[in-house]
């Protein structure tokens, strides 16, 4: 309570504490009255049950749709359900990094950082929406995902066919993810359950880029100086551009030569990411502390949660606390109506400093501080003799300090998210239900970005205007802060009228399902922001600011604005949709099932006979096990499913009619700036597919498993071509592409050891998908297949070619170095060639030479889980198999630019005998394009992505029932969770981990997750 | 809670549900609060302001700027050029790097082709009534012009020099005139070109506005002058000097650089949208050799302005790079002003035997760029070739601005003033001779193979 208190200060939500006080005060109050009588009835062993893994009873399980919920023997679609306990076993702030691992289909990709790319069963789309659905509670979640807090959920279902999936029509095509939270159950005495962790990790390792030595720069420098390349630079006294402490050293004429040399090597013995890794980052802390509370009587129940999560991030300024509060209730207010209500409260603080992007084009042999840990200056926009004369020249310090910023600005993003809903559900029949539900969603986020006067950014702006006049000093940007506001909200609407009819006739031998409805949602969005000049924090006021006129710059002379930093945006989404869902079981062994479902939205521009996108599946069940002729005792469980269907997606940004998008220009005019070539034949995209899956279980389920082969088909795929530009528009987007793809889902989950106290349990899951793009009209020239769209996910990178997956890894074929130059060599017609520029140019991509996929075609996990008596150990080993990447490739010309090196540059070709050890060309100087860019995008530099990682270990000890019997404890476990415990197998022998390529040339440093290692405890209290 | 009641509510909000979904307009909804579909004659002005991709005022003809060799790179900066502006520096027969990327001549000029008739055809469903006739018209004549420019920057770039008795059966640009983009495209002949653009100019000439709501708006004076320069490119003088006339009619305000302030403190002594300026546009560089820090005025025109000019101090650092822009900064001008106007009439006066009234022309204008210590009227007397001097005049007042190819274009068929350009970079020396094919940039490759047109010989 302690800790709530001191957060609740930081976000002053008087709301939520009272929220907190009285919510509590309310459900203990609730609690007591009707739960006397239930509470004798639940057994002590129960209780502890629901703490044990219980994830084998694969078919006691009723897997959601996001509509119904289904038991699993009734499901003709493709589906997967994680379970609490094995959704729990990881330990994180989030919930979706707890499927990583443990979930078949589902992949993760965080090579970009940041929040993981998603994918199920590979990729269906190639410019439109790539995400799979996320629904929570029923209702598409539109908050920030982040927001959901992972003891909060009761299961999760993963949607992967279309039977499965066509239910959410054109939101489907990439699969759907279903979270279901926790409630209270009626009939259940009062429990209270706590669950707390604290995890840690290590610094990340600032090292694992391969980034050049200071002392090959230097070289690099003094090479350049001989060649007179920093002769204008140097002599450069309007815009004084940037000149690197080397090279100063090196053109000082009053330093003699052993001097420089002894200068130069000390500068070569520095390391600016030891003083980054140590001045700017710490170990991370994640503490997070989770309090629920629920039961039920015979016509009540309820389930409330107050949880706080206290992330201390890697960099040292970062922090992310977040509180979530949740009340759920039932109540049956008799026999026929049923009402569910929901209020769920997240709050979040986030604080980071962005002082390290601006590190990026620092020199590697500068340094942070001294010695004794003064902060230096390191050159930054202008030479430093430039800048360090600013003050004596009547403008302000002009330095970058990096050490300094961090106290000099703030960055903090608070963000409020809360989801309402109610359901009533009415029996109009015995088997005949109507329901209504409503959900209303909104989220506001709020960033304060202060970068105060001694901040270099402020200073900077401030410099660059001041006019010194022979009148005084102007200032046209304000002396003082300069505060940036951003502001974002969310609010969804959610309403949906179904009837549900569940039957059965002739002695239980039909069955019938079935539901229809409707539903209605409207999404809206909106955001600005706003820059306040001379920002008086203590007073809350800023100086009116002329953004009008345009001021001369110092020191370049050129004019420029002062930047208005304003913008107002919104958007706002409808959906209305109809849809049919039933299933027939006869017999028990025999299940049909079909689905339909149509929508119709808003997507701007399109013509309204267009709007409507009309899906459909369908999908039949066949429990072998259960006919008379089934004589296999050792496989009592068989069963056949098929499902065929559509799913659909749309591009948000194709349009029908040429869109305009109206900005503000800078003579304070309104320009409509014109978007897409007009298509009026645009329609949605479409995906049929095909799914056949088996399931099996050996007697006991010692032995259990499912196989899916699937084929999908993407219809009417948006896609780019690149079009005669004559016509205004390089490219034309339309539904001009179709991809095809197959792939297949294994899990296989046995019990190996069952004896006594002791039990082993393994868990295999292997996926596989392929896919490729047909019929794309049109190839383009070889340069456009170099870049990994995959990765950036920029439309302009993605460029699909016929017959090969949607990403692809590229090259130019390498016939090695020359061994008297030193120079790349490729092939031209089949000979060893170094005509670089035709090279490049024959636009046949027969030139190419195809790698593979550069996302994975295949991924497992195989699971081992241990237990001896309250004692549980289990780990898990997953892998990525079946993909390219491209490494990064240091530049083989002689440039200033440090970010264009890399480590490889020690490797480089210098002398005759250097190609039989090495692969990196000789560097040269003047620059040569072609040469660079060839070596950029050969063969040399691809790498197979394939490895296997252990993913994590957990441990667990649960206190016998003996030992608990005389407590109010009903259980307590102690738990560790260990995970990013490195790599145990990979194809590439450069010391890459696939999984966070870190390519400095391209800008991309996402370095690998640093070892995590968590402790925690979980109770519950009667 | 009584059950009434609670039926009474679950109704409500079925019924409020049902009945908002189901409006009908209720999907029309717009879905970005700053993106329409372009209908209203508000959205067709907005379309024409664009500043950006494209700027609907700029000439993307930045090839024509290094090739006039108005100025030199050094040795050590020629290598920080990409591939193919080194290639284009030295004049070089290709000139398109192997990897191709847009090219910014041929795709955004045909971009701002695409928005004018965009606009063009917006109009055709929005009324012209009395109350928005004015401003109607103003916005036609606008996409009228702005279409010609763009295909008299094109043509420029991509078609020889005009020539009267071949324009028929010579290559010119492809015409677009509408936005559909599944016509076709074609190279229309030069001719055709010319005409389209002319006969464009023609049209907006009454619809224009005199005075422009903004300087990067288009303006009747400014058609007056695009005519007046399209004319002189196309060698028929009476037609440019009559234009010319007719825009400084409209708009003749000069600058006087007596009164300017020359000092060194000031980095770039003439601010943007001045009073000279007409249309004000500015040519999309080429990255560095453009760049006035990095480039150095040619010594042979610099020696042409004589003591007493006042374009020497005001246009040129000490250490010979370019200051004098009309944009107030490094970017290169290469709008439409009213001292082109005048030399452009003075120029048309002295082909048409009017030698006297040229030089009065031309001294009002010169009046205003000598100190007047050193100035003196010219004469007849005084002056043995008035032509040769207004062209010098014309080289030295309108440099750095992208006239310089134009001029070297028609004026190495004037007999006597064919040139040829010579430049020295990295110890290999590279010539131009005169009516070269190398006055005519190749299409871009990507476009010859999209659509099949004809590339340029060179």
């Amino acid at each position: 309570m302690k800790q709530i208190l001191r957060l609740g200060e930081g976000y002053a939500l008087t709301l939520i504490k009272r929220y907190v006080f009285y919510g509590l005060l309310i459900s203990i109050g609730l609690a007591w009255l009707p739960d006397n009588n239930a509470r004798a009835q639940q057994s002590k062993k129960d209780s502890t049950k629901s703490m044990q893994d219980t994830v084998f009873q694969l078919d006691e399980v009723e897997v959601s749709t996001g509509y119904q919920t289904i038991p699993k023997e009734r499901a003709t679609g493709s589906f997967v359900h994680i379970d609490s306990a094995l959704f729990n076993r990881a330990v994180s702030t989030d919930v979706i990094r707890r499927l990583k691992g443990i979930t078949p289909s589902l992949l993760f990709d965080e090579r970009a950082g940041g929040t993981p790319k998603l994918s199920i069963r590979g990729i269906s789309t190639i410019y439109g929406n790539a995400k799979p659905l996320i629904v929570v509670d029923n209702f598409p979640y539109e908050g920030d995902l982040s927001n959901l807090n992972p003891n909060d959920i009761a299961d999760v279902s993963i949607l992967r066919d279309a039977a499965a999936a066509s239910i959410w029509g054109i939101r489907a095509g990439n699969g759907v993810i279903v979270i279901t939270t926790k409630r209270g159950k009626l009939n259940q005495p009062i429990t209270v359950g706590f669950n707390s962790n604290v995890s840690v990790s290590e610094k990340p390792d600032l090292f694992y880029e391969p980034k050049i030595a200071s002392a090959d720069f230097i070289g690099i420098e003094q090479y350049l100086y001989d060649h007179d390349f920093y002769k204008s630079k140097l002599a450069n006294t309007t815009t004084f551009p940037v000149i690197s402490p080397a090279v100063e050293i090196i053109a000082d004429a009053r330093l003699s030569d052993t001097e420089k040399q002894q200068q130069l090597a000390v500068l070569g013995m520095q390391d600016i990411r030891k003083d980054i890794s140590r001045y700017f980052y710490r170990g991370v802390v994640r503490q997070q502390y989770a309090l629920n509370l629920q039961g039920g009587g015979a016509r009540h129940s309820y389930y409330y949660a107050a949880d706080v999560d206290r992330n201390q991030q890697s960099l040292r300024s970062d922090t992310y606390n977040r509180i979530n509060l949740t009340a759920r209730n039932q109540f049956n207010f008799f026999q026929k109506l049923s009402v569910q209500t929901a209020l769920e409260l997240t709050s979040s603080q986030t604080k980071s400093d962005n002082t390290l992007i601006s590190l990026q084009n620092a020199f590697p042999y500068q340094r942070l501080a001294d010695d004794v840990g003064n902060p230096l200056p390191i050159v930054r926009d202008f030479r430093g003799s430039f800048a360090a004369a600013a003050e004596d020249n009547g403008r302000l310090n002009w330095q970058f300090f990096p050490l300094e910023e961090p106290e000099n600005r703030s960055n903090q993003t608070g963000l409020q998210h809360y989801r309402a809903s109610l359901n009533a559900r009415y029996a109009l029949l015995k088997d005949l239900h109507v329901s209504v539900s409503y959900q209303y969603e909104h989220q506001a986020t709020f960033q304060n970005y202060l970068m105060g006067q001694q901040s270099y950014f402020t200073r900077d702006l401030i410099n660059r205007f001041t006019a010194i006049g022979s009148t005084g000093t102007k200032y046209p940007v304000p002396l003082g802060d300069i505060l940036d506001r951003t502001a974002g909200s969310l609010a969804s609407h959610n309403g949906r009228g179904q009837l549900d009819y569940a039957g059965d006739w002739d002695d239980n031998r039909s069955q019938l399902n079935l539901l229809a409805g409707f539903e209605v949602r409207q999404v809206r969005s909106g955001s600005y922001a706003n820059r306040y000049y001379g920002y008086d924090g203590s007073t809350g006021t800023a100086i009116p600011t002329d953004l009008a006129d345009t001021y001369t710059q110092y020191p370049s002379g050129g004019s420029a604005k002062i930047s208005a930093a304003q913008s107002i945006g919104g958007t706002l989404n409808r959906f209305r949709s109809y849809y049919v869902n039933g299933s027939y079981t006869y017999l028990s062994r025999y299940t049909l099932s079909g689905s339909a479902r149509m929508d119709q939205t808003n997507l701007f521009g399109v013509k309204t006979n267009q709007r409507s996108i009309p899906l459909w599946s369908t999908g039949i069940k066949w429990d072998m096990n259960k006919e008379s002729f089934y004589k296999l005792s050792w496989l009592p469980t068989l069963s056949l499913r098929w499902s065929y269907g559509y799913n659909g997606n749309f591009d948000e940004t194709a349009a029908a009619y040429v869109v305009a998008q109206y900005v503000t220009t800078q003579y304070g005019t309104r320009e409509a700036r014109l978007g897409n070539l007009p298509n009026p034949e645009l329609k949605g995209e479409r995906t049929a597919v095909n799914n056949l899956g088996l399931d099996f279980a050996s007697r006991n389920q010692r032995v259990s498993g499912r196989f899916d082969l699937y084929f999908k088909r993407g219809k009417d795929l948006i896609g780019n071509t690149p079009y005669d530009a004559t016509t205004g528009r390089n490219t034309f987007r339309g539904n001009v592409a179709r991809m095809k793809g197959h792939g297949w889902d294994a899990e296989l989950n046995s019990l190996n050891v069952h004896s006594g106290r002791f039990s082993w349990r393994s868990n295999l899951f292997w996926s596989y998908t392929a896919d490729k793009v047909v019929d794309y009209r049109a190839a383009t020239n070889a340069n456009y297949y170099f870049s990994d769209g995959s990765l950036s996910g920029y439309a302009f990178e993605i460029n699909p070619l016929n017959g090969r997956p949607l990403f692809g890894v590229y090259s130019y074929p390498w016939a090695g170095l020359d061994p008297q130059t030193g120079d790349p060599q490729g092939y031209l017609h089949g000979q060893v060639s170094k005509d670089y520029a035709l090279m490049l140019s024959v636009p046949a991509m027969d030139s190419l030479q195809y790698h593979g996929r550069a996302t994975p075609s295949s991924l497992g996990s195989f699971r081992n889980s241990l237990q001896w008596g309250s004692w549980s150990l289990s780990a898990n080993v997953t892998w990525k198999l079946g993909y390219y990447f491209r490494r990064a490739a240091s530049n083989i010309n002689y440039t200033g630019d440090v970010n264009q090196y890399t480590s490889d540059y020690a490797q480089r070709w210098q002398q005759p005998g250097d190609e039989l050890h090495t692969q990196i060309p000789s560097v040269v100087y003047p620059q040569n394009a072609n040469r660079s860019t060839f070596y950029q995008q050969s063969a040399a530099l691809v790498d197979k992505g394939d490895h296997v990682r252990l993913q994590d270990i957990q441990l667990s000890y649960d206190l016998p029932a003996p030992v608990l019997a005389h407590s109010p404890l009903s259980a307590l476990q102690i738990y560790a969770y260990a995970s990013n415990l490195g790599i145990l197998w990979r194809a590439n022998n450069h010391h890459i981990d696939p999984d966070y390529n870190s390519n400095p040339v391209l800008g991309n440093t996402t370095l690998p997750a640093p070892k995590t290692l968590a402790l925690g405890i979980k109770a519950s209290f009667r | 809670m009584n059950i009434q009641k609670l039926y009474h509510f679950f109704a409500v909000i079925i019924i409020t549900v049902t009945f908002t979904a189901c409006e009908k307009d209720w999907l029309s909804a717009k879905r970005n609060l700053n993106a329409v579909v372009p209908v209203k004659l508000e959205d067709m002005r907005a379309i024409l302001n664009n500043t950006t991709q494209p700027v609907m005022a700029d000439d993307y003809a930045g090839m024509v700027s290094c090739s006039g060799a108005e100025a030199n790179v050094t040795d050590d900066i020629f290598d920080y050029g990409a591939e193919s502006e080194r290639k284009i520096y030295t004049w070089n027969k290709t000139i398109y790097e192997a990897a191709p990327r847009p090219i910014s001549e041929w795709d955004d000029s045909y971009q701002q082709v695409f928005n004018a008739n965009v606009v063009l055809e917006g109009l055709q469903n929005i009324g012209r009534e009395a109350a928005n006739a004015v401003e109607w018209d103003d916005v036609k004549g606008g996409a009228l012009f702005f279409r010609a420019k763009a295909f008299y920057n094109l043509l420029y770039v991509f078609s020889s020099p005009y020539e009267e008795v071949t324009a028929a059966s010579t290559p010119g640009i492809p015409l677009r005139l509408g936005s559909d983009p599944n016509v076709p495209t074609t190279r229309a002949t030069q001719a055709a070109g010319y005409e389209q653009l002319l006969n464009d100019l023609r049209a907006a000439i009454p619809l224009l506005r005199v005075q422009p709501l903004l300087k990067v708006d288009a303006s009747r004076p400014a058609a007056y002058a695009l005519l007046a320069r399209c004319y002189l490119s196309m060698r028929d003088y009476p037609q440019a000097g009559l234009y010319a006339d007719s825009a400084l009619q409209l708009y003749p305000t000069l600058m006087d650089y007596r009164t300017m302030d020359a000092g060194t403190d000031r980095t770039y002594p003439f601010p943007e949208r001045n009073e000279e300026t007409i249309l004000y546009s500015r040519l999309a560089p080429l990255s560095i050799f453009d760049a006035n820090s990095f480039s150095f005025v040619v010594p042979e025109l610099y020696a042409l302005y004589e003591l007493g000019d006042l374009r020497r101090l005001l246009f040129y650092r000490s250490t010979g790079g370019f200051r004098g822009n009309y944009t107030g900064s490094s970017l290169q001008f290469s709008g439409l002003t009213t001292d082109e106007l005048f030399l452009i009439k003075a120029e048309c006066q002295a082909r048409q035997g009017q030698q006297t009234h040229a030089l009065e022309t031309l001294d009002y204008l010169l009046e205003k760029r000598y100190d007047p210590v050193f100035f003196q009227l010219h004469t007849i007397g005084n002056t043995p070739d008035v032509l040769e001097l207004i062209l010098q005049e014309r080289r030295k007042e309108l440099a750095f601005r992208g006239r310089r190819w134009e001029d070297l274009r028609r004026l190495n068929f004037d007999p006597g003033r064919a040139v040829t350009l010579h430049r020295i970079i990295q110890g290999q020396s590279y010539e131009l001779p005169p009516n070269n094919s190398r006055y005519t940039f190749p299409i871009p490759d990507y476009i010859i193979q999209m659509t099949g047109i004809a590339q340029n010989e060179r």
